[in-house]
């Protein structure tokens, strides 16, 4: 596929699992943050880039960085693993957990919830952003999604 | 707006029919309502197919099979609440004079085993795992649990109550009682959720004619009043169902179930003390303790004191789920939120055999699904 002309370009990219959802981690081992959007209009805020406020039906919107800190609101384990085209491990398949992080800003981000002993955690515990690796799609660009997990000292 | 009723029910089993074409299993559902309004199928004047697993034209194919009589036909979808959307499209043709006969059928054969995300969930959710359906219920029994106190024990009698319902009715799915202990250790699915807690997809269809009172009484048919058939969608912010993947912290609206079951008691002129059973959306054994509660049938946090009192139990004094609900028949997306219908009828003209809700009178359906809507009917002997 490649000619000389493009060579310097990396064959494969790191590219997040949905547009406008989260920023990537712009160097190796930076960090990236959750996009939101916030109404100038009634203050209510999304994850996510939007065009028209859910809440008052405002166009009058800015995009914002959600805080990378929250807690849980409520959470859940998956003990089988989720139906095709799920894109993580199912041999051996580890229960997941996933859950509603609160953040700061008055939205509940449904999430994994990763880095943990599935049986401890508890509602109202502090979690951190990470934006990593989640899979390798057919053309073997690195395809990163959002997650939360424990944050340190817990 | 005139009188809407229903003059005729078929059903066909709940099950899995390897091999029986979708169009035999809705013909025969069909044939049945036409049989019970005593009426012939030209007499149909517009017909709405439910369904959401089967083919675009599902509904034209199987009328086409019934014989070609130059009635407009749609398909109505709206993933779970297929069923209570076509109802309403039937019932406002009928209240608004547009026909004064109307077919109003659900079928579905459904894929085994997992059923397709890719149908409700963005690519992305699917890719990273947050495309579980009963991830969802299982995340809105724990607020309740955390809310109200209610326990995973709860829950499970409310499969227990369920499938002992079940055992009763000859077009369920399972039609097996099982013990706490049986569903206490089936295999847990999202905590706190078990196997035994989950309604199974899988097959089956249900008819209803729907005509005006006069139409009925003409064909000494046993009418049927629909009171009102409402579908609504939530106001901000999105609940908790799929595929929703954000919700507000700050703001608060009524639950989608309240907004609908509130329109649908104002209409129909009904308080839910007036009710005499309930066929609600028990897709998980923890959906219904909370679909009790947001349908106004008893106070916040009281569903599980209702339970405990056998007040929903058959002989109690507000049966919720007499036909084993979705539980003991499974969910076959199309045909499921009819099949309610299909056994309220039943249960108000005293033909519901074994599990006869003894002078039931007046009797409400639910169906909740994915977008998210949800439907309430109000049926009235
Ligand atoms: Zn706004």
């Amino acid at each position: 596929m490649k000619d000389g002309v493009e060579s310097a370009e990396p064959a494969r990219k790191a590219i997040p699992v949905q547009e406008g959802l989260f920023t990537m981690p712009s160097s190796p081992g930076g960090k990236g943050h959750l996009i939101g959007t916030r109404c100038r209009s009634c203050e209510e805020t999304f994850f996510g880039r939007l065009s028209v406020c859910g809440h008052c039906q405002s166009q009058d919107l800015e995009e914002i960085r959600l805080s990378d800190r929250g807690k849980i609101f409520n959470y859940t384990v998956l003990r089988y693993p989720p139906p095709a085209p799920w894109k993580g491990r199912s041999e051996p398949y580890e229960p997941m957990a996933v859950g509603f992080v609160e953040l700061p800003e008055g939205v509940r981000v449904l999430s994994l919830i990763t880095d943990c002993n599935v049986e401890k955690l508890e509602n109202q515990m502090e979690v951190d952003l990470v934006i990593r690796k989640y899979f390798e799609d057919e053309e073997g660009n690195e395809v990163y999604t959002y997650m939360f997990r424990p944050s340190s000292g817990q | 707006m005139r009188e809407v009723v229903i003059a005729g029910v078929g059903l066909h089993k709940m099950g899995r029919f390897e091999g029986k074409p979708y169009v035999d299993m809705a013909c025969e559902a069909i044939q049945m309502a036409l049989k019970d309004a005593n009426m012939a199928w030209k007499e149909v004047q517009a017909a709405y197919c439910s369904r959401m697993y089967l083919p675009p034209t599902t509904g034209a194919r199987v009328c086409a099979a019934m014989g070609l009589i130059g009635i407009p036909v749609w398909d109505v979808e709206s993933a779970c609440a297929s069923g209570g959307s076509a109802l309403r499209s039937g019932f406002q043709s009928i209240a608004g004079e547009f026909y004064d006969t109307a077919l109003v059928f659900g079928v579905e054969k459904m894929p085994r085993g997992f059923m397709s995300p890719e149908n409700i969930y963005d690519k992305w959710q699917c890719y990273i795992g947050l495309s579980v359906n009963p991830m969802y219920f299982a995340l809105e029994a724990r607020t309740h649990m955390d809310k109200y106190g209610s326990t995973p024990e709860h829950f499970a009698r409310v499969s227990v109550k369920n499938h002992k319902n079940g055992s009763y009715n000859p077009y369920a799915m399972y039609q097996k009682a099982c013990t706490m202990e049986d569903i206490m250790k089936s295999p847990l699915v999202c905590d706190p959720i078990h196997l035994l807690e989950l309604c199974a997809p899988n097959e089956g269809a249900a008819a209803v004619i729907l005509t005006t009172r006069q139409v009925a009484e003409k064909h000494d048919a046993q009418p049927v009043t629909i009171c009102t058939s409402v579908v609504k969608t939530p106001l901000y912010p999105a609940p908790m169902i799929p595929p929703a993947f954000q919700t507000s912290a700050k703001i608060e609206s009524p639950p989608l179930t309240t907004l609908a079951a509130r329109q649908a008691y104002e209409e129909a002129a009904v308080g839910p003390e007036d009710l005499d059973l309930v066929e609600l959306q028990d897709v998980a054994a923890s959906s219904e303790i909370i679909y009790t509660e947001e349908l106004g049938l008893c106070p916040l946090g009281e569903a599980t004191r209702l339970l405990d009192e056998g007040v929903t139990e058959i002989g109690g004094r507000l049966p919720i789920n007499a036909s084993g609900g979705l539980l003991s028949n499974g969910e076959p997306i199309g045909a499921s939120g009819l099949r309610q219908v299909v056994e309220m009828d039943w249960q108000l003209r005293g033909q519901a055999g074994l599990r006869q809700v003894a002078g039931a009178k007046t009797g409400l359906g639910h169906v909740v699904g994915a977008g998210p809507s949800c439907g309430v009917v109000i049926l009235k002997r």
